[in-house]
């Protein structure tokens, strides 16, 4: 065992009798590793939608003077279907006031902020991207073992 | 129950990847061990309980980090027995005062080989006897013997020099050969 001599003791003790765990040890410990991996998934999730929240919101602040102005522009077919038109009849009687006064607000940041930094608009994009990248990964089931 | 080196290996992998069932096979496998030596480290059971569960999750909280060829039982140990240091810290029972001044002489270690006590008796004095030691020659014993460490692993373990674990040692041994003697006369 060892470089010392090697006495009667020494044997003692290698065969001294020990005590046995609690026979639930071994599950109480399976269980609480468990619980922290569920704890971690779920704390991992909200970090998740957090993040995905603030890019859509980020994204959609950098992205909306530029949809606002693109809405009214847009003209849907007569084939599209009778739903949608009324759905975008709606949105653009209803909102358009609105939707206007928030662009002038948000376009006049957005200008600023433009001058600062080119390419603004790829950011938002960028950013939107990530966000539903970030969604669809917590909404897709995944495979565990 | 021990696992074969392979299946060990194998486990760790399974377990690294997220297969809790894989990790809760080592925790069944390890637990009696690592019990029995924490428990003799520490003063009630609670407290071994609570290390050693501690150490089992330490140890699943650094999966993605240990090496696979390791062997997993000696790491838990390192786990456990730094639990246990910290402890002893806390409480104040690392407290070496009168553990380096001890006078280093014991009995003679005359043996006689022939003789054949009543084992069961005799090696539950033993366990007694290790059990009233300060937790220093505590832990150096249970590492040495229930664990079957070398010096050199147990130095690394209690973060303590080489020479010292066999001091510990040493010492230890001599209260332990003065505690027995009283029934066993003739063995020490």
């Amino acid at each position: 065992m060892s470089s010392e001599r090697h006495d009667i003791l020494d044997d003692w003790l290698a065969q001294m009798p020990g005590e046995l765990p609690p026979p639930e040890l071994a599950a109480k410990i399976c269980a609480a590793i468990r619980a922290r991996r569920t704890a971690a998934k779920r704390l991992n999730a909200r970090l998740h939608w957090a993040v995905s929240l603030s890019l859509t919101l980020g994204g959609g602040w950098i992205l909306g003077p530029r949809l606002a102005s693109v809405l009214p522009a847009v003209n849907l077919p007569p084939s599209a279907i009778p739903w949608l038109l009324a759905s975008y009849e709606t949105l653009q009687t209803d909102l358009t006031a609105w939707m206007d006064a928030l662009a002038v607000s948000l376009t006049a940041a957005q200008r600023g902020l433009n001058t600062a930094l080119g390419g603004l608009a790829w950011l938002g994009l960028l950013a939107l991207g990530l966000a539903s990248a970030l969604a669809m990964a917590q909404l897709l089931p995944r495979k565990e073992m | 129950m021990t696992l074969p080196a392979a299946s060990e290996q194998d486990l760790l992998h399974r377990a690294r990847l997220g297969d809790d069932d894989a990790f809760a096979q080592l925790v069944y496998a390890f637990t009696p061990r690592l019990y029995r030596l924490v428990r003799r480290m520490t003063d009630d059971a609670a407290e071994a309980e609570s290390i050693v569960q501690e150490a089992f999750l330490r140890a699943w909280q650094a999966l993605p980090r240990y090496q696979n060829d390791r062997p997993f039982f000696p790491y838990l140990v390192t786990i456990a027995t730094n639990l246990a240091r910290d402890l002893w810290r806390k409480t104040r029972r690392l407290d070496f005062t009168g553990v380096e001044d001890e006078n280093d002489t014991w009995a003679g270690e005359e043996t006689s080989p022939e003789r054949q006590l009543e084992e069961t008796e005799a090696l539950q004095q033993l366990a007694a006897a290790v059990a009233a030691l300060p937790p220093p020659y505590r832990a150096v014993i249970a590492l040495r013997y229930d664990v079957g460490l070398a010096y050199e692993q147990i130095a690394a373990a209690l973060d303590l020099p080489v020479n010292t674990v066999r001091t510990h040692l040493r010492r230890a041994k001599a209260r332990l050969r003065l505690a027995l003697q009283e029934n066993n006369p003739d063995v020490f």
